[in-house]
């Protein structure tokens, strides 16, 4: 019986293998060739790349792959305007924070057949709307708009950019309420982004708003826990890193203030323990900290 | 840490920093330090950042903070403990809030172009002198970074130090100590810094 290793050093081997070797490669290059070739296919690349980078935070370099995504779509529209290319510019829009632009977008995708177009051009127009409400100082209206987004919206990219503003915009408010008032405000606040942390738990951000908003009501020891998700499930950017760390050192101060003595070694362990596997050189110094 | 890799790399760029922003020599701190914390985080792709938004977009969050995370910051940092004392003893949390929007960023995030911005007086503990002179200083450095001879030349400079940085495989928790050494050699090497 030959054995495998002496099949593969015979000439009749090397020679179908060889031969398989040169379709496999012609197929690829075809392939590659079409998926170049193709421009929906480019946009696609482009966009997707866009995405990773965002998942990576590189922010900056999405930008730059947002920017293609948009410049090659438009290109393809011209002699191929289908749904599908106005979607991906629309996402790209919205990526770039071109509100108009993107709301145009997916209205063409709607009357081109893409069902959800109508809904996103309503959504990211109202977006837009509550951002330039806000620069005009009605922020009352644009905060009715950021709370109605958040609640509505069933577009990601809309609600995760109406959350941050609509967290931003109540807590600045409440300052201003008395303290029965502030409570009430903030446990609905924190209600409503619990309710987007249930449909999407993966999102450190999230969390990280969560954190913030505990931290308002005192309520030190689950601010950490939700600070630690947001680390463990990743931030989109370095300084909101940087403020969630700082955020998780905070909570370990009123923890040591607040918590009883038993109470307190048990959260010690588990924070020793958490830091521990984060790489920090003590319980305040994550590496980035000037010591 | 190999210094000696560090001074060459350093070098390198002040040889072009100087061709690009001649009169401008308090922003080579500021845009190695930037560049240091991206070498050092490997973030290749942020150089046109280091250009168009010298600092970190602060979210309105810093604005809203409570009352308790800011009186911590001032409280356990013994600079500011010391310049704050006055409003901390009568918990003027209005002033705290003020100064802290500013200081914040730089002393609570270590913003890198910030930290080289304002490293004179940092290491003189001034901090109300940074922040009366921040907002003057920002706009300053977006100035005459926008106005630069040849852009092209400053962003290779940065991207060439940023791979020196991250070729040299120094471990994250030396952020601190790069930078000490990085002021040490630009020190070494540049007429001492203009008054304001």
């Amino acid at each position: 019986m030959v054995n495998d290793r002496k099949l593969r050093t015979t000439p009749s081997f090397k020679k179908r293998a060889s031969s398989e070797y040169f379709k496999i490669l012609g197929l690829g290059l075809v392939i590659s060739f079409l998926a170049c070739s193709s421009p929906l296919q480019e946009v696609k690349l482009y966009f997707t790349r866009g995405q990773e980078s965002l998942r990576h935070y590189n922010s900056a370099q999405a930008r730059i792959y947002f920017q293609k995504t948009k410049e090659a779509a438009t290109a393809a529209i011209k002699s191929q305007p289908v749904a599908q290319l106005y979607v991906l510019k629309g996402l790209a829009e919205v990526q770039l924070e071109e509100w108009s632009a993107a709301r145009r977008s997916f209205s063409l995708a709607y009357s081109l057949g893409f069902d959800k177009g109508e809904k996103w051009a309503a959504e990211v127009a109202l977006f837009g709307l509550a951002q330039s409400l806000g620069e005009l100082g009605l922020s009352q209206q644009a905060g009715q708009i950021y709370d109605y987004l958040v609640t509505r919206s069933q577009f990601e990219p809309v609600t995760l950019l109406a959350a941050q503003r609509y967290v931003d915009f109540t807590l600045e408010r409440s300052f201003t309420l008395e303290e029965r008032e502030k409570e009430v405000l903030l446990r609905r606040l924190l209600n409503r982004v619990r309710s987007l942390i249930k449909e999407n738990y993966h999102q450190g951000f999230y969390h990280y708003l969560s954190s913030q908003i505990l931290a308002h009501q005192q309520l030190y020891r689950r601010s950490f826990e939700e600070a630690v998700m947001a680390r463990e499930l990743g931030l989109p950017t370095e300084e909101i890193w940087r403020d969630n760390d700082r955020q998780i050192i905070f909570c370990f101060r009123q923890l040591k203030k607040d918590l009883l003595k038993e109470d307190w070694q048990d959260f010690l362990q588990l924070y020793q323990r958490l830091i521990t596997s984060w790489g920090w050189a003590d319980e305040e110094t994550p590496p980035w900290m000037k010591r | 840490m190999a210094l000696s890799k560090l001074d060459k790399a350093v070098n390198n760029a002040l040889k072009i920093l100087k061709e690009v922003l001649p009169d401008q020599t308090y922003l080579y701190l500021p845009l190695l330090s930037r560049a240091l914390v991206w070498g050092l985080r490997r973030y290749f792709h942020r150089q046109a950042e280091l250009m168009a938004t010298p600092v970190w977009p602060w979210p309105a969050r810093i604005k809203v903070k409570p009352d308790e995370f800011i009186l911590d910051f001032f409280q356990t940092h013994s600079g500011l403990r010391r310049e704050f004392a006055t409003e901390l003893k009568n918990k003027d949390l209005k002033s705290l809030r003020e100064a802290f929007v500013y200081l914040y960023p730089l002393l609570g995030l270590n913003e890198p172009f910030l930290w080289g911005l304002f490293a004179p007086e940092l290491g003189r503990q001034e901090y109300r002198l940074i922040i009366r002179t921040f907002q003057d200083r920002l706009d300053r450095a977006r100035r005459d970074l926008a106005s630069v001879s040849s852009r092209k030349k400053l962003i290779s400079a940065l991207k060439t130090f940023q791979e020196d940085i991250t070729a040299m495989a120094i471990d994250l928790s030396g952020e601190a100590e790069v930078r000490r050494s990085l002021v040490k050699l630009l020190q070494q090497s540049l007429p001492p810094p203009e008054k304001d």
